[in-house]
């Protein structure tokens, strides 16, 4: 879309501000019934307090400047102008009456303001506002210097600059009348955008165009937000020479040239955060204003109740409170420069999403809100109800691509990864559930995004039973503030996988048999009542790999696979969860999240280089996770093994270990091995 | 600032990518393509944004069951409607679920990395209706086409006479090491085409889109074609959401929307008549659009194209899928 351009003086000072609705712009600099009567409507809604004015500061610099000066002749002319009933008000209004491409139009008016102490009169102001519209339309490099030739045809039909010193707002219609419904949308604007980040389309969907409002009336609205400082309006791709991604801070290496018919030049557009709306040069892109300021909004934490008795509340296990408290303290301390961000590494099934809890509760009870970002979609399906149990009275927005309720704005927000693109600002805890999963790690725009949609004073919280090596190093060397959780919520040590050394699976597909080793482990495990995980490297290996146990199984027994190009893999796992199934294989889709009471895992070809340590690891806790069956069966099948393959099992003993020196593992050996005892003896 | 250990992890995660072959992607898996690029007889270029499993996707049209609209299966709308404004349209796919992926996220996505794919995939129902397009004005005994001159370029002012050998209306000569058209696949009959339109999108959907998807497949053809692409159309209003109506309502509906653009419509027929055609010859115009669903669209459009021409026109509709 297009913006017009304009400068106005205040107080003998020059600023250039982009604009999307221009009428609002000219009553608001010089229409001094009109900026009352919306200043006054607009701060009786909140936040005048709290929301700081975008001009307000320079304003204040600037009158102060003023009034040190020595009066000359042209100070008191000026001062007349900004005198008691005019204060904040402009003089004159220069505004460039050919619209210009947004993003063009932003960078001119940063170039203007660069420039702009040294300009003296109004003459210089239009001549250097025009020369600024043109150095920005300009660019750099090659590009720039070939656009030179298409502007110098255009050089004849140069802008004009329009001049206004007096103008009055829609008298007719009854001026109060329209201000007031300005006002009105402005601060539901204000209130609903807070925290956000969203494109014109996306924030005109959230206030209602076009059912309740029209396009051009929520411009306005915007426009107005913005002048009273309770919005922010930029492009959505932003910079000179080097582009970058305003909302999910993508850089040049994802920007896409084309045409753009919407501003009628080759603009840049972001196919990083794509799937999420096009973020364009000539796009508007909306932020919120955090309602707290920089100093940060939640109440310090004197009020509440001591740590012991909000911990126990909860019924966590010793070892889960001894992590809460950790982290209690850390989120409760004084903001001193410390770390913003914890570390919770906590094994499989140790009960991560209950420890949250208390963590959750402090934010909201100090009057802030939460962000728990989670890789999977089925993980926010699962955690909705969950956390509306644990939170009654509180509102709860589950955000993922298919989700209806986008805009909602709640105490608990829980969103896949790539929604939290659409926060700025926004959350006082954001907890990043599996940080180490795909698609969150080594990826820089969800870092960015997730980074970004903290409030000022805001912490962090990261989730993962496997970090990656550098967190790993940071948590031990004490530069990252951390708490183990070595064992599970039901105090049973995690299951070690056993090893077992059979040919690869193309082999055994080729040959079309079941080494005998493998056999045996698969039908102990279903005699035993467990439901089997069979995990496979290669998606194309699922189907043969599920035939091939067919014929092993004793007639009956319900097998299934699935992957990632499964269609119906949503329905396949549903069938897996409710037992229909009693042997599934799948890839590593299913690796996380899925907790199935009794199950077993067989993790074949495990030598393969797509299994690293942390998802061998993470394949390891599928098993044993119900208190009622804490000793399920891991096997690592493969022909040879391999660093991950040791390392990973290295890591399970070396949790047990840490949890049996801490006296968190319950003192009961697992019943086979109590009956095979008692046999010996 | 990047930190030393930072910077060299950095390095060592790229060497792989400086020194071995370019990151090459499938544009539609998003798969590392190895080993050598998959070929499709086709469109031999769409190897530069396909791997081989997206490619064997493609339901490209092979064989056509009713010359008038191009469908590959047995059409009852032609028989229907016997008449049609256009002369003929021709698809280069299926309209499968697939393609309705990829059309979906070109068009609604706004990923425009499809639109150059889009248009490669063009190349064989655009060489179909071309040779198609000649061969009918032969049969109609145009000896301009066929015979001696065997590129058959239209004989504009500055055409082959001034360029002194077969090309097309810009007086441009092309050769197989044009990027747009490798050896091999040289476009042929240029010249059959006098010029090249597109159906045009409102200017609302315009500036929500950003592009006209229309006009990016026919600029593709236009450079095949060596002919001018021309907006000889307007959008009156916006027609809605074709795929909520029923077949009478499309028909009625966009016969409204669509109006010719008269100023350039007379322009490209005066061209026309100074280039020195016999009156009886008719100006072929390459029409462009993205999908051919029920032909109401093509029919509004040729309608509107020919209702304000001064001369005999024949309009043929090239599409990207027939649905």
């Amino acid at each position: 879309m297009k913006g017009y351009l304009y400068a106005f003086a205040s107080a003998g000072r020059w600023s250039a501000v982009v604009t999307i609705s221009p009428e609002v712009d000219l009553a608001f600099w010089l229409d001094a019934e009109f900026r009352r009567t919306v200043e006054e409507m607009a701060s009786g809604c909140g936040g005048e307090g709290t929301g700081k004015r975008q001009y307000g500061k320079a304003e204040e610099r600037q009158n102060g400047e003023a009034a040190t000066w020595p009066g000359g002749g042209r100070e008191g002319r000026l001062t007349d102008g900004a005198e008691a009933g005019r204060s904040g008000l402009a003089d004159v209004v220069l505004l460039l009456d050919e619209p210009l491409p947004l993003g063009i139009a932003f960078a001119a008016a940063e170039r203007f303001a660069a420039k702009a102490r040294r300009v003296r009169g109004e003459a210089r102001a239009a001549r250097l506002l025009r020369a600024c519209a043109r150095g920005a339309e300009l660019g750099g490099g090659l590009r720039g210097t070939l656009d030179l030739f298409r502007i110098f045809g255009r050089e004849g039909t140069a802008r004009r600059v329009r001049r206004y010193t007096a103008v009055r707002w829609d008298r007719a219609s009854g001026m109060r009348e329209a201000a007031r419904k300005l006002a009105a949308a402005v601060c539901e604007a204000a209130d609903a955008l807070e925290g956000r980040a969203l494109l014109r389309g996306e924030a005109h969907a959230l206030l209602g165009v076009p059912a309740r409002r029209s396009a051009a009336f929520v411009d306005a609205a915007l426009q107005l937000a913005a002048l009273l400082g309770r919005l922010r309006l930029g492009s959505a791709v932003a910079g000179w020479r080097r582009r970058r991604c305003r909302r999910c801070g993508s850089g040049e290496a994802h920007m896409h040239r084309t045409p753009c018919l919407a501003c009628g030049r080759v603009c840049a557009y972001c196919e990083a955060c794509l799937m999420l709306g096009r973020s364009r040069e000539c796009a508007l892109l909306v932020s919120g204003i955090p309602a707290g300021g920089a100093s940060g909004r939640l109440r310090p934490a004197d009020g509440l109740p001591p740590v012991p008795v909000r911990l126990a509340r909860r019924g966590l296990s010793p070892a889960q409170s001894a992590a809460a408290e950790a982290a209690l303290s850390w989120l409760e301390s004084p903001d001193d420069g410390g770390s913003r961000a914890f570390l919770i590494w906590a094994v499989t099934g140790a009960g991560k999403t209950e420890m949250m809890f208390p963590l959750i509760e402090s934010v909201l009870a100090r009057g802030g809100n939460v962000l728990i970002a989670t890789p999977r979609r089925d993980v926010v399906l699962e955690l909705e109800p969950r956390i509306r149990r644990a939170f009654p009275g509180r509102t709860v927005a589950a955000l993922h691509g298919a989700s209806r309720e986008k805009w909602t704005k709640a105490d608990i927000t829980i969103a896949t990864t790539h929604q939290t693109i659409r926060f700025e600002a926004g959350f006082d805890l954001v907890v990043i559930d599996e940080l180490d999963a795909f698609p969150y790690h080594n990826n820089p725009m969800l870092q960015y995004a997730a980074e970004k949609s903290l409030a000022p004073g805001g912490r962090r919280v990261l989730l993962t039973a496997t970090p990656p090596a550098e967190l790993r190093r940071a948590a031990i060397r004490g530069r990252l503030p951390h708490a183990r959780v070595p064992v599970r919520h039901h105090g049973h040590p995690l299951p070690v996988p056993e090893e077992l050394r059979i040919p690869p699976v193309r082999e055994l597909i080729r040959r079309n048999a079941v080494p005998d080793r493998l056999k045996q482990a698969v039908l102990a495990s279903l005699s035993r009542g467990a439901q089997l995980f069979v995990f496979v490297p290669r998606i194309a290996d699922t189907g043969p790999v599920a035939s091939l146990l067919r014929g092993v199984c004793p007639p009956g027994t319900a097998i299934g696979h699935t992957s990632s190009r499964d269609e119906r893999r949503t329905e396949t796992v549903q069938r897996f969860r409710n037992r229909e199934l009693r042997l599934l294989v799948t890839t590593t889709i299913l690796e996380r999240g899925v907790t199935i009471p009794r199950s077993d895992v067989f993790v074949l070809d495990a030598d393969s280089p797509l299994f690293d340590e942390a998802s061998l690891e993470q394949m390891a806790g599928r098993a044993g996770r119900s208190k009622e069956d804490p000793h399920g069966r891991v096997y690592f099948c493969a022909p040879h093994a391999t660093r991950a393959q040791r390392a990973a099992i290295r890591r399970i003993r070396e949790m047990n270990a840490i949890a049996a020196a801490g006296g968190h593992i319950r003192m009961e050996a697992p019943p086979g091995e109590v009956r095979a005892g008692g046999l010996r003896r | 600032m990047m930190s030393w250990t930072g910077f060299l992890k950095m390095l060592l995660a790229h060497t792989a990518d400086w020194i071995g072959p370019p990151d090459e992607r499938c544009l539609v898996c998003g798969d590392r393509r190895n080993g050598l690029p998959a070929r499709s007889s086709e469109a031999p270029n769409l190897e530069r944004w396909l791997c081989a499993g997206c490619l064997r996707r493609i339901p490209w049209i092979r064989r056509i069951a009713c010359p008038r609209c191009g469908r590959p299966v047995f059409c009852p709308d032609c028989i229907r409607r016997p008449v049609r404004a256009f002369a003929m349209n021709r698809s280069a796919v299926r309209y499968s679920d697939d393609m309705k992926a990829w059309l979906k996220l070109y068009k609604f996505r706004g990923d425009e990395r499809y639109g150059d794919l889009l248009a490669e995939m063009l190349l064989p129902a655009y060489e179909r209706l071309t040779a198609e397009a000649a061969a009918a004005s032969r049969r109609a005994g145009e000896a301009a086409i066929a015979g001696a001159d065997r590129s058959g370029a239209a004989r504009w002012p500055g055409g082959p006479e001034a360029a002194g050998g077969p090309c097309g209306p810009w007086g441009f000569r092309r050769h197989g090491a044009d990027p747009a058209c490798p050896a091999g696949v040289r476009p042929s009959g240029r010249g059959v085409w006098h010029a090249v339109t597109y159906v045009p999108v409102s200017r609302e959907r315009a500036e929500e889109r950003g592009f006209n998807q229309a006009e990016r497949l026919a600029r593709a053809a236009a450079k095949w074609a060596n002919a001018p692409l021309l907006p000889l159309l307007r959008r009156l209003r916006d027609g809605g959401k074709q795929s909520q109506r029923g077949r009478i309502e499309r028909f009625r509906a966009m016969r409204a929307a669509f109006g010719p653009d008269e100023t350039e419509i007379r322009r490209l027929a005066a061209r026309f008549v100074r280039a020195g055609r016999s009156p009886g010859e008719p100006l072929r115009i390459l029409l462009v659009d993205d999908i051919y669903t029920t032909g109401a669209t093509s029919e509004a459009c040729a309608t509107a194209i020919r209702s304000a021409a001064p001369c005999n026109v024949l309009v043929y509709v090239l599409t990207w899928a027939r649905s």
